[in-house]
């Protein structure tokens, strides 16, 4: 209660900003600079966290979006064999699909004009599309390839490629590639060789009949994509619940296929494993270096209760409680903690836009195989972070307080030997 | 309802010592300061405290006044054993109840005069500007209230701080060599200004003081001497 009297906040109020007028002359004031040294030192340590969780983030979005969009938000691995089965599994869908696609896998090998590599290719084929007849014409078999990937065998848009699909066909494909694509994460884009099903099905239908007549590839299923308005892929929890609800749709029905669904982030694991454990990483290290800067402000509290030690002493001696002192270190270091963290939030989002427009914001492509680094200001993250630099701060002042409000006032007021 | 009768003579009391003792420790060594010392102080009493400087004048008071703890015996303020309780407890008497002032004002230098004097009473939750220009008024200070402390003279920054001790009406004043910095007839303005706290508003007084001539103004002179509180005889 006496530490929300309002003299005692004035009081407080005229030690923070000093007015020169109210100050006896030549009154030391370390404390005024003290403070800003600490402000500052926790708002870029607050800034630093927010523009690295930035980056992180947006490089994380970036990332998901395009292995989101390159493998399909939901994969459904069944093994099936008419189009017109799969059509019936489809009907189960919970709401918010856009799109299905269906696929099958086999390891091949690709060979251009600088060299071959085996990669697992993909069959993509539109499951609204009728199950393709024998054709008598034999267009090729088109091909869509991963930017890297095609720099790699040598090859651009329009050319050609050598497809060779050990265990599904015995010879040689000549693949035209339809178009290059960049969905901005490596490990994604040099591995991405996509077939169109359709033209491969009308290849084989003339090329190889038993190939056509069967499914070709080990791994066969459904590739899945929501419409972003209903379901944000990238919310990996509305996902889940999609995967759950399609889940029991499908229990009780007469399919008789054994059937598993991944999600976009189960099917690179490992890469979003280590982007959560570096993501974790960096957030605690950083985190570490923001609550050194909150202790600054603390510091800076400690500077003021130095200089203003006699008077401190003699509120307690008045009567000021150690319970109500301790609110106002307390709630001195809140307002600072708060106010600098705010602060830090602003430079950190002021810094990732400059960033982004300077040059320094452009990558190598081929290096991170995304052209400007993506920033993405999440606001509950950054609000956690704001959170967190005023806890800091403020259990730091609590602390102090606490164990300034046992000084010994007869010594501070020179009344002890 | 039943009300329990109060022994006349205990309402008459507001402070009630008994067998204090403080040791001070340090450097091996043990300076027994209080050793035994009992005081009664009546409502309204107006006291001096002498004794030769190093007998233990400011300890005793710091003890009776709560910034300092005894190691035994007990103290009754208003009936109620004071010198156990918590730290919260302890702040709270000091700010309501015992009024203390040092040898030095301690005033707040980046506030006013009439700031200091409503600081206290801030604390309490009964800011009032009226009564805090009352008792600057009553040291005689009403042209200086919006003085800083540095713009006043030693006298009337140490009545400023008498206006403040008293701001929350409190019922025991304890003042350490209020007048210990002052001159003759500085220091006897001050007494001058106990006399009359005592007397307008009631106040229980206990000064210490080595000089003898002013303790004449009290009304009851005491003497702490091996660290036991006795009568002063005037010697
Ligand atoms: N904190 C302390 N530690 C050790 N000795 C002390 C302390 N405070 C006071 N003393 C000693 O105790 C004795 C009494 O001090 P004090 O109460 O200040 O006497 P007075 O006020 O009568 O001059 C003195 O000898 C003093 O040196
Ligand atoms: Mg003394």
């Amino acid at each position: 209660m006496g530490a929300f009297s309002r003299d005692w906040w004035r009081l407080s109020w005229v030690w923070l900003v000093d007015p020169a007028h109210r100050s006896p002359p030549g009154r030391q004031v370390l404390f005024r600079s003290s403070i800003r040294v600490a402000a500052l030192s926790l708002m870029l340590g607050v800034g630093a966290l927010s523009l690295t969780l930035s980056i992180f983030s947006g490089f994380y979005r970036t990332w998901s979006q395009g292995v989101a969009d390159a493998l399909g938000h939901v994969v459904i691995d069944t093994d099936w064999r008419t189009r017109a089965e799969l059509r019936d599994l489809v009907t189960h869908f919970p709401r918010g699909v856009q799109r299905v696609e269906t696929f099958w896998n086999s390891q091949g090998l690709l060979v251009g004009k600088d060299g071959g590599r085996g990669v697992l290719i993909e069959g993509r084929g539109e499951l609204a599309a009728a199950d393709a007849a024998p054709s008598e014409s034999t267009p090729d078999v088109q091909l869509k390839l991963g930017a890297p990937l095609a720099e790699y065998l040598g090859v651009e848009a329009g050319g050609t490629v050598r497809l060779l699909l050990p265990g599904v066909i015995e010879r040689a494909v000549e693949a035209r590639i339809s178009d290059l694509v960049r969905y901005g994460m490596y490990d994604v884009d040099s591995r991405y060789a996509l077939v169109d099903d359709a033209s491969f099905a009308a290849w084989a239908s003339v090329h190889d009949p038993e190939v056509f007549a069967r499914r070709p590839g080990d791994a066969r299923g459904l590739r899945v994509f929501f419409d972003p308005a209903v379901i944000d892929p990238l919310d990996v929890e509305k996902v889940e619940a999609w995967r759950t609800g399609f889940r029991a749709a499908i229990q009780d029905t007469e399919w008789s296929f054994e059937t598993t669904t991944r999600t976009w982030r189960e099917q690179r694991k490992n890469a979003f494993g280590g982007m959560d454990l570096d993501r974790q990483l960096l957030t605690i290290v950083i985190g570490l270096l923001t609550i050194v800067a909150a202790f600054n402000v603390v510091a800076s509290l400690v500077v003021l209760f130095t200089e203003r030690d006699r008077e401190m002493a003699t509120l307690v001696g008045l009567g000021l409680s150690r319970g109500a002192f301790t609110l106002w270190t307390g709630t001195l270091g809140l307002i600072m903690g708060f106010f600098s963290s705010l602060a830090g939030i602003f430079v950190g989002w002021g810094l990732g836009r400059l960033l982004q427009m300077s040059p320094l914001g452009a990558l190598p492509a081929k290096v991170y195989n995304v052209e400007r680094l993506p920033l993405a200001f999440v606001w509950t993250e950054q609000l956690s972070i704001l959170g967190f630099g005023t806890l800091c701060a403020w259990l730091a002042a609590v602390i102090l307080g606490w164990s300034l409000a046992r000084m010994d006032i007869l010594r501070v007021l020179g009344h002890r030997g | 309802m039943e009300v329990e009768p109060t022994p006349p003579l205990a309402a008459e009391i507001l402070l009630d010592a008994r067998g204090l003792h403080k040791t001070y420790r340090g450097g091996g060594e043990e300076l027994r300061v209080l050793r035994g010392a009992d005081l009664q102080l009546r409502k309204g009493d107006f006291v001096a405290l002498l004794g030769n400087s190093g007998s233990g004048k400011s300890t005793f008071l710091q003890c009776l006044g709560l910034l300092d703890h005894v190691e035994e015996g007990e103290i009754l303020f208003g009936g109620r054993e004071i010198s156990r309780l918590g730290e919260g407890d302890r702040a709270d008497l000091r700010l309501r109840s015992i009024g203390f002032v040092f040898q030095f004002h301690h005033l707040i230098p980046e506030l006013t005069a009439l700031e200091n004097v409503l600081l206290p009473s801030s604390l309490a939750g009964r800011r009032d500007k009226a009564w805090a220009l009352e008792l600057l008024r009553l040291v005689g200070l009403e042209d200086k209230v919006a003085r800083y402390p540095w713009q006043l003279s030693g006298g009337e920054s140490q009545r400023v701080a008498i206006a403040r001790a008293l701001v929350n009406r409190p019922t025991l004043l304890l003042t350490d060599e209020a007048t210990g910095n002052l001159d003759r007839p500085r220091a006897q303005e001050i007494v001058d200004i106990f006399a009359k706290i005592n007397q307008n508003f009631g106040t229980t007084i206990l000064s210490v003081t080595h000089d003898e001539g002013l303790a004449l103004k009290y009304g009851r002179r005491l003497r702490l001497k091996d660290g036991i509180v006795g009568e002063w005889t005037g010697d």
